[in-house]
């Protein structure tokens, strides 16, 4: 051992009072610390205050690797030894100080038994503990190689004192950084989860002649609000669906659901966030579940119930708000019950008048016996139901003003006469309108069903290239009367490039999704729709691309390029999964 | 449809492919064998009759197209003979017009290859 080796007693430290860093410095030494948040730069900055202070080339901090037992060089300055070097707590001269908890003052570095480094040049060096709470972080190591300078006590000190403050800094910049990463992955969490239950609502109505339109806007990333429609099984004793009038043009549909009935849901899970949306997930795969096999609404929510009450039995789950509605088009109706739910509005198309479909019934999950009762009422062509969750009518605004029943009534009537996805964009802005600059506070369920207006043609087909023909020689048979077929071909070529569209690229060939046509046909017009189970696609681009001057090389909008040409009208729906075609007769 | 191909020229380098009838979804598939086997002997100057052709789909168009696309890479070329007005104006919506030279006699056809 070094005769020089001068360990650190703690007291008696010596020196004359003008060298010492005055308040001053620290002052703004902490300015210059604290300037960024980020980790590496704080410790950069560490680094280069400590070598100034002490006059020192060489300078690192190693922090403690605490699974490992080991210091890890996280900066250094005028250091052979690479960045990442390591090394084992109790080893070396920075091992050592980070074992005992000590400072240690070297006069004589080289010659120091503990001495472990490469470069044999340095002559002095200080090597301080880096302490948050008395625990040990790391070392901030300084030396210098000029032999005039030698380091003592007053030297020491000095440094002891930046440490203390550096040590905080240094925790807190790295605090900042794990909760960064937190934040990052929970958030990620979360948009997966956003997803997830999104893709778990279904909606596609499984009926040619009914169109449906919803949104759903959570409060947070995920809510507990929910809504779906859900297709009766073909094997299910209740449907009709071989003694349906169109069985002998959808015999061949390849379908496990009866196209002509189905039942409707909506809810409320009263939580939000994670939790609400964990029960709402349960929730709706049970009533899907339960609504392929059952048409009573009330034998639905009572499965729901006792299933709520199952699985979340514990009171503070609480209990969720729900609607179901059973569609038959055969006989146009609708059998619904209620669990505690909002009353959905009925708007209906010829009077204009207004309807609330209320009933009795608790939430599921309150009662063991929820008391639901079934009504049934007859729905007409274009009339509406506008389903919906607390939180639309509970939007607040800045002066803490509920929105309420009263108004959304009155917004309802005023948009009525509007096709239904402008009618659910207009409530919804609305909605925005009222609220202002006021967080959301519940999550938002709407969805608007339209029977719509009685059909020549409605068919539903599977998805599968050899309907087409028959398809096409379907429509053509319905459209005898509309004058403007004296050209079939035209006609016949944009049929079929919208049914090739939707069962290849909607359906994706998928033999399970289906394509749903409706025909209107009048003397001087006639009106087709192709609507498919995909999930939409950018039409406007690729319509745009038609209008260039090149050659349209693609085939889909080879096929879109030719339909707009032919029809006087084309359009589509807003996802991009409905095209409704137009041909008048001039 | 109706399909058939024959070869002219000095050489008998050149293959006509007369077509007619409907070109749809069911026979589209024989439409793109025929051209393929044209392809596949080795032959690259196509001439495309269509005089007699009423009703092409877009799967259709795309066996022209790719037709189209193959010979001119392997230093050939398709050309059109005889499309009737309405074909003619779904070619011209497709813009292939502006690519594929459309011709009304098979001699000038022929001697365009020359």
């Amino acid at each position: 051992m070094s005769g020089e080796i001068i360990e650190r007693a703690g007291k008696g430290v010596g020196g004359s009072p003008e060298e010492t860093v005055s308040n001053g410095d620290f002052y703004r030494i902490g300015r210059v610390l604290t300037a960024a948040l980020d980790l590496n730069t704080r410790l950069d900055r560490v680094v280069e205050q400590a070598m100034e202070i002490l006059q020192a080339e060489r300078g690192s901090i190693m922090l403690l690797d605490e699974g490992m037992d080991e210091l890890v060089v996280r900066t250094s300055r005028g250091l052979k030894e690479a960045r990442e070097f390591r090394v084992r707590v109790g080893e070396g001269i920075a091992g050592w100080v980070a074992q005992h908890g000590e400072p240690l003052v070297l006069q004589d570095v080289v010659s120091d038994h503990r001495f472990r480094g490469t470069d044999p040049s340095i002559k002095s060096a200080l090597a301080v503990p880096l302490r948050v709470e008395g625990k040990v972080t790391g070392v901030l190591n300084v030396s210098t190689a000029t032999q005039r300078r030698r380091y003592d006590y007053l030297d020491l000190e000095h440094l002891i004192s930046f440490a203390d403050m550096a040590a905080v800094v240094i925790e807190n910049a790295r605090l900042y950084e794990a909760l960064k990463k937190d934040h990052y992955h929970l958030g990620k969490e979360l948009q997966m989860a956003s997803r997830i239950q999104r893709s778990i609502i279904s909606t596609h109505v499984p009926c040619a002649s009914i169109r449906m339109v919803s949104k759903l806007m959570p409060a947070s990333a995920v809510g507990g609000d929910f809504f779906s429609v859900i297709p009766l099984s073909r094997d299910s004793r209740f449907c009709f669906y071989c003694s349906s009038e169109v069985q002998d043009r959808c015999q061949n549909l390849r379908s496990e659901f009866c196209p002509n009935k189905f039942g409707v849901m909506i809810g409320d899970v009263a939580n939000k966030g994670m939790p609400a949306a964990l029960i709402m997930s349960v929730l709706t795969t049970i009533l899907y579940e339960v609504g392929r096999h059952h048409i009573s609404p009330r034998t639905i929510l009572n499965e729901a119930n006792s299933a709520f009450r199952r699985f979340f039995s514990e009171s503070q789950y609480g209990f969720a708000t729900l609607f179901y509605g059973f569609y038959d088009n055969t006989d146009n109706t609708l059998t619904y019950a209620k669990a505690g739910h909002e009353s959905p509005l009925l708007l209906r198309g010829r009077s204009g008048e207004l309807e609330y479909l209320d009933g009795e019934g608790f939430p599921v999950g309150l009662m063991e016996d929820g008391n639901y009762q079934e009504k049934t009422i007859e729905l007409e062509r274009e009339d509406r139901i506008l389903l919906y969750t607390d939180g639309l009518t509970g939007a607040l605004n800045v002066k803490g003003e509920i929105l309420g029943r009263k108004r959304l009534v009155e917004l309802v009537k005023i948009h009525a006469r509007e096709d239904i996805e402008a009618f659910l964009d207009a409530l919804a802005d609305e909605i925005m309108l009222f609220s202002g600059d006021a967080p959301q506070p519940d999550d938002i369920a709407v969805m608007v069903l339209e029977l719509e207006d009685l059909y020549d043609l409605t068919m539903t087909v599977g998805t599968e290239m050899r309907q087409i023909r028959y398809v096409i020689n379907s429509v053509l048979e319905t459209l005898q009367g509309f004058e403007g077929l004296s050209d079939p071909v035209t006609l016949r070529l944009c049929l079929e490039e919208l049914l090739h569209n939707a069962m290849e690229h909607g359906n994706r060939c998928d033999l399970s999704k289906k394509v749903y046509i409706t025909v209107k046909a009048e003397p001087r017009r006639a009106v087709i729709r192709v609507r498919d189970e995909g999930e939409g696609f950018d039409f406007g681009r690729i319509l745009a691309r038609g209008q260039e001057e090149q050659p349209v090389l693609s085939e889909r909008g080879r096929g879109l390029t030719i339909v707009s040409h032919y029809a006087d009208e084309l359009w589509f729906n807003r996802e991009g999964n409905e095209a409704t075609l137009v041909f008048t007769a001039d | 449809m109706e399909i058939s191909v024959s070869r002219v020229g000095d050489m008998g380098e050149i293959a006509v492919v007369k077509v007619s009838g409907v070109v749809d979804s069911e026979t589209v598939d024989r439409f793109g064998e025929t051209i393929e086997q044209i392809f596949k002997d080795g032959c690259y100057n196509i001439i495309l009759d269509i005089g007699g052709l009423t009703y092409i789909n877009t799967a259709g168009l795309s066996v022209i197209a790719d037709a189209f696309k193959r010979s001119s890479q392997s230093k050939g070329a398709l050309k059109i003979l005889r499309a009737g007005d309405a074909i003619r104006e779904l070619l011209d919506v497709v813009r292939f017009t502006k690519i594929i030279d459309i011709y009304e006699d098979e001699r000038e056809a022929i001697g365009s290859f020359r």
